[in-house]
């Protein structure tokens, strides 16, 4: 039986802001980014190479309650 | 054959044991699991009993290919009166009871009466038989696993159990396979309790005749690379399901400090990465290539050394956002303690959690609690807490009753901060942004839940294209499909669709994650078909399997008819629409629900249910769906009079 282990196709590596629902692909590796659109910046954990995931938020830059956010 | 496995009915008061074949009439028209325990309940169980009746019965089972060549088809499955919220009692567990239980000739136990002593069951090939348990009563869920090993001298035994939880009647006791996997909802371990009943202990070497091995070898293969291609498993596989608060606290949709807030601001020490630093590896249950089971040993505190397995997401809330706590050791430590004890993890987090936000408007005080201050984030008064329930000591005792029950006993408008659904506590997720999920707790036919009828793939904001490949299949639904989660419109036919594939895979014995829960690639209706038809020859369309999934959930739903429900018990607590959120991003803060909104969700739920203004199934559904008889115009009749 051959099972597929890692997952292949256009969405390699990318997640979505929480904040406008964008999809971006961080750079491979990093352990944060920002929002190319919203500017929300996130942390970033890798459970494989080529897997991104959106661990949380960067807590310090996260927008205060009722704050808006700029969506490009 | 390939559905050669039988039927008990065990009477625990009399000893008397019957063994009988399960008709193809009920596969056809149930499947098996959970779908035929809910005919089994409905059609054995004398109407309005107490849960703790020794006339209440207990359904153990395993789904239609579990232990067969089908990708995780390792869950088993028990129902009973539930002594937590008077209606139907639920829960479903992964490991390797189930297939051991087919393996030694039984899929269905239905388990009646009352030991005059502690006993266990043991089941090997086809053999039955009831033996004293004093020698374990009183033990946890690990000792008791042990102990049977030894006992019966075979390491390859599976044991379904319950800790002191169970003995002690906490009406949301669970029970136990293995180390971890927990049927949890519900109290089905504290109606073991009530029988005596403290373990049902399985070995067994009869094969399981597949009906086309190697097409369904062949099937099997593309199911798991359908299944393990997806994102979501990948990160489960390293992770479990604690990856899930990423998002959810990442948005503002956990519950925070019981009720009063939706985001554990900073809480980054509980996110599933910090794992990495106690887990010694992941494990799986029967058949699955996910693995999505933590192994690991608690490093700091009196539990030191201790080797646990788990935890899931719902402990991150239990004992972190819900009790305010921001320290995974106090989740690791609590996972393992109520896996001892035998306690459903959610509903003990729950529970203290309320209990914190009583002590901090001073409904409870020191001279309630015998000193202990329930203070948010106190890790130790948690952990102790904890113990307190399991035993039933000083405050632990009230709150051992559950959400209704222990209001009543505490008064002084205690009952106000209850976040509960037919008397069964929440999960830590605040629904306040999210209608569709709000409507799926509302009414979900086990109290409270999420893993009945959760849409979760909701909350992804998903293309209306993607939603339509799923959710318009395989009925034809035309109606509104709606992108967005914090919208209310056309989000009833997408509870309604997830209620039938949950039924659906219960029905298999398969893993919720397996099918559309976390991923819309996910297999459903057209996979089940196929997989049920390799595995046993039945055949069925996709169609078919849809409506035998509404046939069992109209039975569940006629059981808690039957036991006084009314549409009122389809209703969330007064919080979820006078409390606005707090915290969270601009898309879930100062949320609240709208009433008039969701009522008319309800309708509209109701009617796409075929159900009338009061929740009631209509006479034209229970005729199409073949069950008439289960419900008379006389019950109508009297239940208007009532």
């Amino acid at each position: 039986m051959k099972i597929k282990k890692v997952m292949e196709g256009a969405r390699d590596g990318e997640i979505r802001c929480l904040a406008c629902f964008t999809r971006f692909r961080p750079k491979r590796g990093v352990d944060r980014a920002a929002c190319p659109s919203c500017g929300v910046q996130w942390r970033i954990s890798w459970p494989y190479p080529k897997t991104a995931r959106l661990q949380g938020p960067v807590w310090e830059t996260y927008p205060k309650p009722g704050e808006p956010i700029a969506k490009k | 054959m390939a559905l050669d496995r039988k039927i008990a009915y065990i009477n625990l008061s009399t000893g008397e044991i019957r063994k009988g074949d399960i008709p193809l009439e009920w596969r056809k028209k149930f499947i098996g699991g959970r779908g035929l325990d809910a005919y089994l309940l409905y059609t054995n169980n004398p109407p309005g009993i107490d849960a703790f009746d020794p006339e209440n019965r207990v359904l153990i089972s395993a789904g239609i290919v579990v232990g067969a060549l089908a990708s995780a088809s390792a869950r088993t499955h028990i129902m009973s009166k539930s002594p937590l919220t008077n209606f139907l009692g639920s829960a479903n567990m992964g490991g390797w009871f189930a297939p051991e239980m087919r393996w030694a000739g039984f899929d269905h136990l239905v388990i009646s009466g009352k030991a005059e002593k502690p006993v266990y069951l043991w089941i090997h090939n086809g053999e039955i038989e009831i033996r004293d348990a004093k020698n374990i009563w009183g033990e946890n869920i690990y000792d008791t696993q042990t102990i049977l090993r030894q006992e019966l001298n075979d390491n390859e035994i599976q044991t379904l159990c319950i800790g002191p939880a169970g003995e002690n009647l906490v009406r949301f006791a669970n029970v136990m396979t293995g180390r971890k996997n927990a049927g949890g909802r519900t109290g089905m371990g504290a109606v073991l309790g009530s029988k005596n009943l403290k373990a049902v202990v399985c070995r067994g070497t009869m094969d399981i005749k597949i009906k086309y091995p190697e097409e369904a070898l062949k099937y099997n293969e593309e199911l798991i690379n359908q299944i393990i291609s997806s994102k979501v498993s990948q990160t489960m596989q390293r992770w479990g399901t604690m990856f899930i608060y990423g998002t959810t606290n990442s948005t503002g949709l956990v519950r925070t400090r019981n009720f009063q807030l939706n985001q554990l601001v900073g809480g980054s020490d509980i996110e599933c990465e910090n794992l990495d630093k106690v887990s010694i590896g992941l494990d799986g249950c029967f058949g699955c290539q996910v693995h999505c089971r933590h192994r690991y040993v608690i490093k700091d505190g009196p539990y030191a050394g201790t080797y646990a397995q788990g935890p899931e997401y719902t402990s991150q809330g239990a004992f972190g956002a819900e009790v305010g706590c921001n320290n995974m050791n106090t989740i690791l430590v609590g996972n393992h303690l109520v896996n001892s004890y035998g306690l459903d993890t959610l509903e003990t987090g729950s529970m203290m959690a309320w209990a914190m936000e009583l002590y901090e408007k001073g409904i409870l005080t020191d001279r309630d609690t015998d000193g202990l201050r329930l203070e948010w984030g106190d890790d130790e008064a948690v952990l102790e807490l904890i113990k307190k329930i399991a035993t039933r000591e000083g405050i632990g005792d009230i709150l051992a009753d559950g959400p209704l029950r222990a209001a009543k006993k505490i008064g002084k408008g205690s009952e106000t901060y209850l976040v509960h659904v037919k008397g069964m506590s929440n999960l830590h997720s605040d629904e306040r942004p999210t209608p569709s999920l709000a409507l799926g707790i509302a009414t979900a036919s086990r109290g409270s839940d999420h893993l009945r009828s959760r849409p979760a793939i909701d909350l992804y904001n998903l293309p209306v294209q993607v939603l339509e490949k799923v959710y318009r299949q395989p009925d034809g639904y035309d109606g509104p499909l709606t992108s967005g989660y914090t919208k209310y419109e056309g989000k009833p036919r997408i509870v309604l669709w997830q209620e039938l594939c949950y039924m659906a895979v219960d029905c298999t014995g398969m893993c919720k994650y397996h099918t559309v829960f976390l991923s819309p690639n996910h297999p459903n209706f057209p996979e089940f078909a196929k997989m049920i038809y390799y595995n046993t020859g039945l055949e069925f369309t996709p169609k078919e399997i849809w409506d035998i999934a509404n046939r069992c959930y109209t039975i569940e739903r006629l059981f808690n008819i039957r036991e006084g429900l009314t549409r009122k018990d389809d209703w969330l607590v007064d919080r979820y629409f006078d409390e606005p959120t707090k915290r969270g991003l601009p898309v879930a803060y100062n949320k609240k629900m709208d009433r008039k909104k969701f009522k008319a969700m309800i309708d509209e739920y109701y009617s796409l249910h075929k159900w009338d203004n009061d929740g009631v199934p209509t006479p034209e559904l229970l005729k199409d769906l073949d069950i008439a008889d289960l419900y008379p115009e006389e019950s109508r009749q009297e239940r208007k009079g009532k």
